[in-house]
């Protein structure tokens, strides 16, 4: 893989935070809120992944359309190439769409059933006025080689491809504005795993290729560990463990992550049995714990993780950040393989 | 297939055939899998290789405009010629299913208690409360917190993790001697996936059950099963003791599904994956159903269609490619 | 859930008020309403003199307030013919209709609801074709068509029943039968489609994999779940009972409140017109919020705090 650059960070959150309002508890009481990113700060470098993992309720999907703009942050910052975008004017938005895309879950979904192909990836070029009017069905056709489809491609409707086929064509249409990052919201989830693979390869060789950067937003271990350069764990909208993919996965300093690794099913017989690591299940994002979020179910709790959320840093004063209070003192055990 | 001794459920050429616009299409054509008592047989595939019809033709759960044949022998009966009536008796009771949104699955305005307890009552015709006792303690076999407050509640109250607990209380209610589990942790999280499945490895000891899982992730496979079945376009590919399938993969298949992996990925090298897409039921190729997508295939993989053949003891495959003498090789 | 009551009923007072004061802004506004109470060739000093009498010469908004606080008070004007209390003679009405209206929508729940559940499970077979077709033909049979039919049946070649007017259940029998037949007929489709619907869910698969009988699946988680939409249409249709059947009524000269909306209308009875019109309103507007809180028991989805 080509090592990203170690410039100044492509995007940048700071203390970015979203919340949604949910209805109050007692009848006439307090407003509530769904706190689905909370105080999160990260950075992703020009031309490497950063793998975002995390469970159902993690907020992953949440942050992922934070810094693509696609949902505007309730507080806090983002900066993309050093310029703050956290609320751009519409003109700024829309310009910024080329410098940032968004690959989704469900290819079908996003591609519009009633326009074929050709059509939805000239429109691209039509609302951002990229090169030739003439030229741009041929542009579209060149983009969709480079995904690796065929021409014929042009003329269908999106019904009429496979769901392969149909994330490829969502992969070219973001391409075609020639984006700098892009976040990729699970976008082989809802695909088979000989199809997967295809995918996965041409992410990878766009990004070689292209120079991109991704957000690669997954539930997968495995795919994450594959394609990720750098690996950050969410749990409850809040950051729980960040670093170089080797770091986290071979030595995972947060209790969630060791449990978060151990629980996946290695497909290997010879190895042990994922045993279920934490109990219960995540709580109530609307009204979550205090203190350090996952101390409900963390083996290693303590008063102060009840009263005092952990910040992230580094034990080491190294690149591996985790927000946990036993982190540090625990440097030295080795999590689970 | 090993001889039969006694098989807990024998499934022998069966063909489900769906009718819809284009014609007759089989979705599941010929397939037939053998499950020992007490064990479990993992049945792997991607979507569309007809793993879900194969479970809810056993069933005969099907829906109205899919006709099966073959023969699906659970003790001396052929569930497939059964009346109705008859297979009213055996669901639920001699063999059960679980599915895959566990939400979904369940009545959203009954509440839990009379789900679970209804079951009880029908075979196994007890008072109402003590089916709803019974719900309880099973409620609380399942893991889930607070049994009594939650015989009341209704499933939308549930979570996910919490709802697929409950199918499996209500699967196991009568202690039947078969479960079909489809895909039952797909729309659950990992860590939750982790608990599930073990808890129905803890079941299948307690109750003596065969266990049928259904699942496209080889990683749950490995670690559930104890023999698997490979489906591919309706047909069985390969079947194996689960340390031989993984070791000794023998058909392409399944070959190619385990180097896509990306568990199996090598830093910095691209995945291995198999190109082209997986045929619909009816442009089902003639011949070998894989071959256009097959590395190895020649001339006679698009004429016959490869029969399922018993290699080294328990491990068969359906590989025109596979021979004694390549094997030894 | 106490809040969720008490905003829907501020929510149906509102209602009520809007109402009111559309009725208000359509018989005063639109055009001098004098001209439309009074008789064409009245004499221009008479009309003022009306005017004055019943405070149309005073400002809009007072009028309107006047308005409300005999609305408030149950004077919603007086009959021109006698004199008498308008709101009076729609009251001594409403017994007449609510007992066909009554019947007829016994007998379409009784006729209407099994034909949409047996056209469900026997989909795409004769019985369900043949329901459904008798269930086209009752709804585009104009009642009026179907009523003057039974008549020539039953009254004027069988001579078994009266051709109209009350008095006896015998009485009762045909305009029952004509609307009766009617409602039915969309009933029967409406609960076919909501039993179809329920058939297709997940849930129902489960049910079978229980083993529970064809007959269990169906009572005990089929049909539960069909109700919700059907009661909802019933709790509306009851709603509309009030306003009387203006076709079947004038057919069988049935003296019930869709008749004298007729009568009135024709004889430009400005105030019984106007307290049916807001009779029917609060019929409709309190038939809703029994469905929305019936909704709550029958949905337990609905119950808790709503998001």
């Amino acid at each position: 893989m080509s090592s990203p650059s170690t410039h100044r960070p492509l995007v940048e959150a700071s203390s970015v935070s979203c919340r949604f309002p949910i209805g109050p508890a007692r009848p006439f009481g307090p407003k509530r809120f769904v706190h689905a990113v909370d105080n999160v700060d990260l950075e992703i470098r020009a031309g490497e992944t950063l793998g975002l993992v995390g469970e159902s309720g993690s907020g992953k999907s949440t942050l992922g359309r934070l810094l693509v703009g696609a949902l505007p942050v309730s507080a806090g910052a983002i900066r993309f190439i050093g310029e703050d975008v956290t609320h751009p004017t519409p003109a700024r938005w829309y310009a910024l769409r080329r410098d940032m895309q968004l690959v989704q879950q469900n290819p079908a979904a996003a591609l519009d059933p009633r326009m074929t192909v050709a059509d939805q990836l000239v429109e691209v070029l039509d609302i951002h006025a990229i090169g030739a009017r003439r030229a741009r069905h041929d542009a579209a056709a060149a983009m969709l080689w480079r995904v690796g489809l065929g021409s014929d491609i042009m003329r269908r409707y999106p019904h009429e491809l496979s769901g392969g086929q149909q994330q490829r064509v969502a992969i070219a249409r973001a391409l075609l504005v020639q984006p700098r990052f892009i976040v990729c919201d699970e976008p082989v989830s809802a695909l088979d795993l000989s199809v997967q693979a295809q995918v996965l390869n041409l992410l990878q060789d766009l990004q070689s290729e292209l120079g991109l950067t991704y957000l690669f937003v997954s539930h997968d271990l495995g795919v994450i560990r594959y394609l990720s350069h750098r690996i950050a764990v969410l749990y409850l909208g809040r950051v729980v463990e960040i670093g170089a993919r080797h770091e986290v996965l071979a030595r995972p300093l947060h209790p969630y992550t060791r449990a978060l690794l151990a629980s996946v099913p290695i497909p290997d017989p010879a190895r042990p049995a994922p045993a279920p690591q934490i109990l219960g299940e995540a709580p109530d994002p609307a009204s979550p714990p205090s203190g350090c979020r996952f101390h409900t179910r963390c083996p290693l709790a303590t008063d102060i993780c009840r009263r005092f959320a952990p910040p992230l840093t580094s034990p080491t004063a190294g690149t591996h950040l985790v927000a946990c209070h036993h982190a540090v003192a625990e440097r030295s055990i080795r999590g689970a393989a | 297939m090993s001889a039969p001794t006694s098989f807990a459920l024998e499934v022998q050429d069966l063909s489900v055939a769906v009718h819809i616009e284009h014609g007759l299409a089989r979705v599941v054509d010929g397939v037939s899998l053998a499950l020992e008592p007490g064990q479990t047989l993992g049945l792997v595939g991607e979507s569309g290789c007809g793993k879900s019809m194969t479970c809810l033709a056993v069933m005969g759960l099907l829906p109205r405009q899919a006709q099966a044949s073959g023969s699906v022998r659970l003790g001396n009966d052929n569930l497939l010629a059964l009346p109705e009536r008859r297979l009213e008796e055996i669901r639920g009771r001699a063999i059960a299913m679980v599915f895959q949104n566990p939400h979904s699955a369940l009545n959203p305005v009954r509440t839990i208690g009379v789900q679970i307890a209804e079951t009880i009552c029908r075979h196994e015709g007890l008072a109402w409360s003590a089916a709803m006792a019974e719900a309880r303690r099973l409620l609380d076999r399942v893991q889930i917190a607070a049994p009594a407050r939650r015989l009341t509640e209704y499933p939308h109250q549930l979570s996910g993790g919490m709802c697929q607990r409950v199918m499996i209380a209500l699967a196991i209610a009568c202690r039947p001697r078969i479960l079909i589990a489809d895909e039952p942790t797909t729309a659950l999280d990992v860590t939750v996936q982790a608990q599930i499945l073990a808890l129905l490895r803890e079941l299948q000891a307690e109750l003596g059950m065969s266990l049928v899982i259904v699942t496209h992730d080889l990683g749950v496979v490995a670690h559930m099963a104890d023999t698997v079945s490979v489906m591919y376009a309706g047909r069985i590919a390969e079947h194996a003791p689960v340390a031989d399938l993984f070791a000794r993969p023998l058909h392409p298949y399944t070959q190619a599904l385990l180097a896509a992996l990306p568990h199996r990925a090598v830093d910095g090298q691209r995945l291995t994956s198999i190109p082209g897409t997986v045929p619909e039921p009816f442009e089902r190729p003639v011949g070998c159903a894989f071959h256009p997508r097959c590395a190895e295939a020649d001339a006679s993989c698009a004429d016959r269609r490869p029969l399922i053949q018993s290699w080294l003891g328990a491990h068969s495959v359906a590989c025109h490619k596979v021979t004694p003498t390549a094997e030894a090789a | 859930m106490a809040r969720l009551v008490l905003v829907k009923l501020v929510r149906a007072v509102a209602t009520l008020l809007l109402v009111v004061t559309l009725v208000f802004v359509l018989l005063r506004t639109a055009g001098d309403p004098l001209l439309t109470l009074l008789p064409p060739d009245t004499d221009p000093g008479v009309v003022e003199v009306y005017r004055e009498r019943w405070g149309l010469d005073r400002p809009l908004a007072v009028q309107y307030l006047l308005y409300l606080e005999s609305v408030v008070r149950g004077d919603l004007g007086r009959s021109f013919r006698d004199g008498r209390d308008a709101l009076e003679v729609v009251l001594e009405r409403v017994p007449k209709t609510l007992e066909l209206g009554g019947a007829a929508l016994v007998l379409a729940i009784l006729l209407g609801i099994p034909a949409g559940i047996v056209a469900a499970l026997r989909r795409g077979t004769f019985i369900d074709r043949g329901l459904m077709i008798l269930s086209v033909l009752g709804y585009s049979l104009p009642t009026f068509f179907m009523g003057v039919l039974l008549i020539l049946l039953f009254s004027l070649t069988l001579r078994w029943l009266p051709s109209s007017g009350t008095g006896t259940f015998l009485h009762l029998i045909m305009p029952t039968l004509t609307l009766g037949t009617w409602i039915a007929a969309s009933l029967s489709r409406f609960t076919r489609a909501a039993v179809l619907d329920v058939l297709e869910q997940p849930y129902m698969r489960t049910s079978r994999a229980k083993g529970l009988t064809r007959l269990g699946q169906i009572m005990r988680h089929a049909l539960p779940n069909a109700a919700i939409p059907v009661v909802t249409l019933l709790g509306f249709m009851t709603g509309h009972l009030i306003a009387g059947a203006v076709v079947i009524e004038t057919v069988f000269a049935w003296p019930g409140v869709g008749r004298l909306t007729v009568i009135s209308v024709a004889a430009r009875e400005l105030a019984i017109v106007q307290a049916i019109v807001l009779l029917v309103a609060v019929s409709m507007v309190t038939a809703n919020l029994a469905v929305d809180l019936l909704y709550g028991w029958l949905d337990p989805r609905t119950r808790n705090s709503p998001a």
